[in-house]
């Protein structure tokens, strides 16, 4: 079953009465529980494509599809519902709560949407197994200023499973991390995707590209090609990466 | 180029500064008027006797016979530097009537005494509003402004004045600010007139005429003393310069709250400047962090942010300037109504003044503000101040501890407690609107209450009240033979419509009393019961005088005398000194705490009396004071019915009129204040905090719960204030009303009605909070996913 299918999604913005398109007929389809990932040079559209198929914001022509229901025809408030239950987000930035602990800002979604005890119960163990299994248990009680980039991006992710979403979209998750943090940040999403949650991820790394079974490649608002890499094994990787670099090289990048 | 950077940081950051330059206006108008306030209302008395020529005794004689003989007196007393009477002649409110009204009596007096006058007065002279003296043709008439109100009438309209059978027709040409005459406190009042109009009028009438005496002296005590011990028999009062302000209390009570909402107001103004500003400028800490990395110099640096808030403040004081201006005549028009407070000329340059004030205070945390980015480095202005190495901290809960509280909630109470110092200034303003909110309130359900009648002698269980009891076309009594006789009359008038009723009365005259072995006279107003309910009063010691030889003083008086329970005190009658015996004493409003009471059974018989308090009716009845005036009016409509609390407005003036009218506007105004404040500093929390807000957006949080989250912050802020501003209220009640209604000369409880004082006036202001709010968040709406890059 398709997780997402955009059909000739447009975005375009208005900036000082000029019309700025940033999405030209784009198509896409990504399948349940896959990993896909999004390249393109900087301003071809890879983050507006995020954002737009993710409901964050709208599109100007088009359709989109997630796991059959139509999003365009949805409400502001179905939108935001279905973002809090179903979806999850990582960004570059690591946008928490400035006045809250590691731990409040990751089951902040969740409570959000619960009620009752013992509703609100059930979060704090989902949220504590999350945590153990992304290695920030010890600093759940932490302000986010007294964490590392890599722990607090942990931290994005823990928010972002926190009600089990079927999709994650990440932005540049690695974009402000180290090579270490950055590894187990991708070793993380890649144990999550094949516990079966579809991952939509935008990146500049090829190296971090290469764990996603497909990639797409975008250009001026438009899916330029794609790469079909198949599911990633950790024997695989150097093969991937390789592979990955001579089919951008090949379109350019 | 930084004139380039200037240009496009007016223009980049629109909100915020737009923000501030409200603030700025803000701060100006209220600055600059209540300081105007401030100033005039505290020089107010004294100017407005210095433009009436007050002069240091003034002395009144209920006729002429004495004339001669005081005026022989005053000519040899050495202490006596100049002096000059004046006649007035007493007329009835039943020989006046209103232009529309031809039937006689139409002219409501509120048991004031009434008399016409002339200009050309020496002293105490009626002046215009402007504070100019009286200037008026033949057929014009000057009136106070209370008499005014009361009956309606407006400069341009007719009255008719009915004087030894001839009816004099005149037209209304001025309101006048008379001092002595123009205050309800008084229980007077004056028509004036040209002197030719005058002369015609009262030259060969029957009327009383009173001499009003204004005298200058070098020693007022002195001279006091000596004139009491004279025994002119027609001198029916005598005082020093320093009573005038006494007449004006309840005019000062309005006056002492506007200066408290003036207080209230600089401090509201300034706090939010401080605020706004500090707030403004750490919004600039990431682009000066920039500028300094790229090598501006700091001078450069400062330049580009002095100047660009000079333009603002110096903008915001300029506007503020001028919209003070009818502002502060707003707020002072109120007191000015009474009285002549100064000319307008100051109340610019004090605006102007305060608007100066407002720029030098701005720039100059400006300038200090700049000083401290000389001592960050540029990666610590990037970093908003921090070094990226300390971190203070966090003050705030855990949210998975909170069973019982719901997410939003708790979302806001962490927010303040995580930034205390952020919501201070809107706690603090909240707080002191609450509690200035409560002020008004509370003195109205005090001036209200049966306590303040009981302390203006009168029952709150009798039937009902009587303002007169001279029948139709009769002169004012002045002797206690002729008071008696009416109360028996009415009795029987009652008794024959079937109303058994029993009427008391206290007869009033300004008896003269040795109080001590040295010989110091005092001549308090003094209360001679006639009936038996004429001695109503809660005594705080001791007991009502009953034997002829018994006396009861006010505790004033009793304390300024060193007077106690059991102590001899004489009193001259019919020209002769009698021994008293103190029995108690009591505090009431009489005479501003200072008066008398006399037992029953003394003779009065041939003393001149000023008047009479009102009469007390008692009868059995399940109707209320107020059912039992209207009936009575129905059927005995020659007579004047009163309830005890009409009484105590009859005698409180227009004081508690103003009140209740300044209530509501002063209630819509503080409404709009806060309100204005809550939304403007809403619209700088959330410009600050965009990036937040786009990341709870993006995490599928719906508008409405990012917009009530921002709404609960306030909600918390205001819950705290009003559970502050409660016990701040009572502290306010007992150190600053109760001492102002003590100013009157007595203590009373301040009361509280809770409902309102606690609950439906701040519930209003919680409403007005909110709303203003919940508006200032409707630009969440606006926040993208691309605000998340804006990170606080």
């Amino acid at each position: 079953m398709n997780a997402l299918k955009a059909t000739d999604l447009c975005k375009t913005y208005i900036v000082n009465k000029r019309q700025n398109h940033v999405l030209r007929n784009v198509n896409l389809e990504i399948e349940e529980g896959e990993m896909v990932g999004v390249m393109g040079p900087s301003g071809s559209g890879k983050t507006t494509l995020l954002y737009t198929v993710s409901g964050m914001d709208t599109a100007t022509a088009g359709e989109i599809l997630f796991f059959g229901k139509k999003m365009t025809q949805l409400s502001a408030n179905q939108v935001s519902d279905m973002r809090l239950s179903k979806m999850g987000f990582v960004f570059q930035q690591m946008y928490m709560l400035k006045n809250l602990s590691i731990y409040d800002n990751i089951i902040l979604p969740a409570y959000q949407s619960a009620s009752g005890k013992a509703q609100r119960r059930e979060i704090n163990e989902r949220a504590k197994v999350l945590m153990a299994k992304l290695g920030i248990s010890e600093v759940a009680d932490n302000d986010i200023s007294e964490v590392s980039g890599g722990q607090l991006q942990r931290a994005c992710i823990a928010r972002s499973m926190i009600n089990n979403p079927k999709i994650i979209f990440a932005d540049e998750p690695t974009g402000a991390l180290n090579k270490q943090n950055s590894k187990e940040v991708m070793k993380e999403l890649n144990k999550l995707n094949e516990e079966g949650t579809t991952i939509m991820m935008v990146t500049h790394d090829a190296k971090v590209a290469s764990r996603c079974e497909r990639v797409f490649y975008i250009e001026d608002g438009n899916i330029r090609e794609e790469k079909n890499l198949g599911k990633y094994t950790d024997d695989t990787a150097r093969e991937r990466e390789r592979e990955l670099n001579n089919w951008l090289m090949g379109l350019g990048w | 180029m930084w004139l380039q950077i200037l240009k496009k940081d007016l223009m980049k950051q629109k909100t915020v500064n737009i923000i501030l330059f409200l603030f700025i206006t803000l701060s100006t108008i209220f600055l600059a008027s209540s300081v105007n306030n401030i100033c005039l209302v505290m020089n107010g008395l004294e100017t407005y006797m210095e433009y009436a020529n007050v002069s240091d005794v003034t002395a009144v004689f209920g006729g002429e016979d004495d004339k001669e003989a005081f005026e022989r007196w005053l000519d040899s007393h050495g202490e006596v530097t100049e002096y000059e009477g004046e006649q007035l002649c007493e007329i009835a409110p039943d020989d006046i009537s209103t232009g529309d009204d031809e039937e006689a009596g139409s002219f409501e007096a509120n048991g004031a005494s009434l008399y016409l006058g002339a200009v050309g007065s020496r002293y105490a002279k009626p002046l215009d509003s402007d504070g100019n003296d009286l200037v008026l043709e033949s057929g014009e008439v000057a009136v106070s402004p209370g008499l005014m109100a009361r009956n309606g009438l407006h400069v341009g309209d007719e009255l008719r004045f009915r004087v030894s059978d001839r009816v004099y027709t005149y037209r209304i040409a001025v309101q006048t600010r008379d001092i002595m005459f123009g205050n309800e406190m008084s229980g007077m009042g004056r028509f004036v007139f040209c002197k030719e109009d005058y002369d015609k009028m009262v030259s060969d009438c029957g009327n009383v005429k009173i001499l009003v005496y204004g005298i200058n002296t070098a020693d007022s005590e002195k001279v006091l003393t000596s004139v009491s011990q004279q025994g002119f028999t027609l001198l029916v009062n005598i005082y020093e310069r320093s009573i005038y302000p006494m007449l004006y209390v309840f005019d000062m009570i309005v006056a002492g709250l506007l200066i408290v909402i003036g207080l209230c107001l600089i401090l509201i103004s300034l706090m939010v400047l401080r605020f706004s500003l500090s707030f403004t400028m750490e919004e600039n800490y990431r682009e000066i962090g920039v500028m300094k990395a790229i090598g501006m110099r700091n001078f450069s640096i400062r330049r580009i942010y002095l100047v660009k808030y000079f333009v603002i403040v110096a903008a915001g004081a300029f506007v503020g300037f001028w919209l003070s201006i009818p502002v502060a005549g707003g707020m002072t028009d109120s007191v000015c109504n009474n009285m002549v407070l100064g000319n307008s000329a100051d109340a610019l340059g004090i605006n102007a003044a305060c608007s100066l004030a407002v720029v030098a205070f701005v720039t100059a945390m400006c300038v200090a503000f700049t000083r401290k980015m000389k001592k960050v480095s540029a990666i610590e202005a990037i970093r908003s101040g921090g070094s990226g190495e300390r971190y203070q901290k966090r003050r705030g809960l855990c949210l998975y501890r909170r069973r019982y509280m719901g997410t939003i909630s708790f979302l806001g109470f962490n927010d303040i407690l995580c930034n205390m110092k952020r919501y201070l200034v809107l706690f603090l303003t909240f707080c002191i609107s609450f509690v200035l909110i409560t002020v008004p309130l509370n003195t109205l359900t005090t001036m209200e209450s049966d306590e303040m009648a009981s302390k203006f002698s009168l029952d709150p269980d009798a039937a009902v009240y009587m303002d007169t009891i001279e029948a139709a076309g009769e002169a004012p009594y002045h002797n206690t033979v002729d008071m008696e006789n009416a109360l028996r009359r009415i009795e029987r008038e009652l008794s024959e419509q079937g109303y058994e009723a029993s009427l008391s009365i206290g007869a009033l005259c300004f008896a003269v009393y040795t109080v001590n072995d040295e010989g110091k006279v005092i001549k308090p107003l003094t209360y001679y019961p006639i009936g038996e309910n004429g001695g109503y009063c809660e005594y705080s010691a001791g007991e009502a005088p009953r034997l002829e030889n018994e006396v009861a003083f006010s505790k004033k008086i009793m304390d300024e005398n060193h007077l106690e329970i059991g102590d001899t005190v004489a009193i001259r009658l019919n020209g002769r000194d009698q021994k008293l015996i103190i029995t108690g004493y009591y505090s009431d409003y009489m005479q501003l705490g200072e008066s008398a009471r006399l037992n029953p059974v003394i003779d009065m018989g041939g003393e001149i009396m000023t008047g009479y308090w009102k009469a007390t009716v008692d009868m059995e009845t399940n109707l209320s004071q107020q059912e039992m005036a209207d009936l009575m009016r129905e059927k005995f409509p020659q007579y004047k019915w009163v309830t005890a609390q009409e009484a105590v407005d009859a005698n409180i003036g227009t004081t508690k009129d103003v009140m209740r009218t300044m209530q509501l506007p002063m209630t819509v105004m503080l409404c709009l204040l806060i309100m204005l404040i809550s939304l403007l500093m809403m619209k700088l929390f959330i410009v600050r905090e965009k990036g937040q807000l786009a990341m709870l957006g993006s995490i599928g949080w719906r508008r409405q719960a990012i917009r009530m989250w921002l709404v609960m912050r306030m909600v918390w802020v205001i819950l705290l204030s009003m559970a502050v501003a409660v016990p701040l209220s009572m502290l306010c009640n007992q150190f600053v009303l109760k001492n102002i209604f003590a100013i009157m000369g007595a203590e009373l409880t301040i009361q509280v009605e809770p409902l309102k004082a606690y609950l439906l006036y701040p519930g209003i202001l919680l409403a007005g909070i909110m709303a203003a709010t919940y508006f200032a968040t409707g630009s969440v709406r606006k926040i993208t996913t691309s605000d998340m890059k804006i990170a606080e």
